[in-house]
């Protein structure tokens, strides 16, 4: 999938989760856990500098593979969902993503392994933290009344 | 809190073996195999998780949950986030050996410590649900279980540093907040 594509089908499947969440904090989970699995993907891929299996092909995309950014999005969205039944199928998706990516050239095994891995637990702890947040953030509303 | 001393060994002894099997699956079938596997049996785990929290029923799942679960919201969270700490180092931490002696050094140290802790307590000053006895276990246990890839040296400086970060009554689960530490250590080392 083309670059501009894909970030428009992650731009949508993030509004529709984040229109699906009943409250701001699991809103805010999605936007916050999106843009920080996308910050780590830049710096990650220049920090290893490891470059694309199809370097030097043409249509090759000139920036440095690992870990895959695609499969990272992907997998970070697809765990939004996770307690939810649709999570089946956003995970069936994100895993579509990831093969594609290697069966296209774009990116070795290890470099969409990088980005699931990387989807996954930067969604899972900022869920994790912003749920504890939430629970004092009620814990200190209910004390002051 | 009253502790299930069996259930807790019995899931530190998962915790162990885990971390061993992952080790031995990359040393005789390969990077690139051993990764494939971890990951499908990891998303398996993920997605069967999934299927528990919704209310289903799948039997095997059920008995091991029975055994080895501490009765979190999400079923078989702890084993999850080991899981993707395992694959985090697989991915992330370079060389390989270095990735294969942190894998260890968490499975045994945290397992040990656990263990050990549990039974032995005597707090630490910074975390009372913590014990020097945990502590010193995680330590030892885990220096010696990470010289079989890293000069042991190395391993009982790794060791003492991610003990500390265990030891930490930090928001983030250990089993990702200590892999994510060794990975920033190796690059300050």
């Amino acid at each position: 999938m083309q670059e501009p594509a894909f970030i428009i089908l992650i731009a949508l499947s993030a509004l529709a989760i984040i229109w699906l969440k009943r409250d701001k904090y699991s809103r805010l989970t999605v936007v916050i856990s999106l843009l920080l699995t996308l910050v780590l993907v830049t710096v990650l891929k220049q920090l290893y500098g490891d470059p694309r299996p199809c370097v030097g092909l043409p249509g090759c995309e000139p920036d440095f593979g690992f870990p895959s950014g695609h499969s990272a999005l992907s997998f970070s969205l697809a765990m939004n969902l996770f307690g939810a039944s649709s999570f089946y199928l956003a995970i069936f998706l994100a895993i579509l993503v990831a093969l594609s990516r290697v069966i296209s050239g774009a990116h070795t095994f290890a470099q969409i392994a990088g980005g699931m891995i990387l989807g996954v637990i930067v969604s899972t702890t900022i869920a994790i933290v912003f749920q504890k947040l939430k629970e004092k953030y009620e814990q200190n509303k209910r004390a002051k009344k | 809190m009253k502790v299930d001393f069996f259930k807790e060994d019995l899931r530190q002894a998962a915790h162990l073996m885990v971390g061993i099997v992952s080790v031995l699956l990359v040393q005789y079938i390969g990077f690139n195999s051993a990764l494939l596997f971890l990951l499908a049996i990891f998303i398996v785990g993920l997605v069967l998780s999934n299927f528990k929290l919704l209310g289903g029923k799948v039997k095997l799942v059920d008995y091991l949950l029975s055994l080895t679960d501490r009765n979190d919201p999400i079923p078989g969270k702890g084993a999850m986030f080991f899981a993707a700490g395992i694959l985090f180092l697989l991915v992330f931490a370079k060389p390989l050996d270095f990735a294969l002696a942190m894998i260890l050094l968490h499975a045994a140290g945290d397992a040990f410590a656990t263990v050990i802790g549990l039974r032995f307590k005597q707090p630490l000053p910074w975390n009372n649900k913590k014990s020097w006895f945990g502590f010193t276990s995680f330590i030892v246990f885990g220096a010696v279980a990470a010289q079989f890839f890293i000069p042991l040296q190395t391993a009982f400086l790794y060791a003492f540093f991610l003990a500390i970060v265990e030891s930490l009554n930090l928001s983030i689960d250990d089993n990702i907040s200590v892999p994510v530490f060794a990975l920033l250590l190796s690059k300050v080392v």
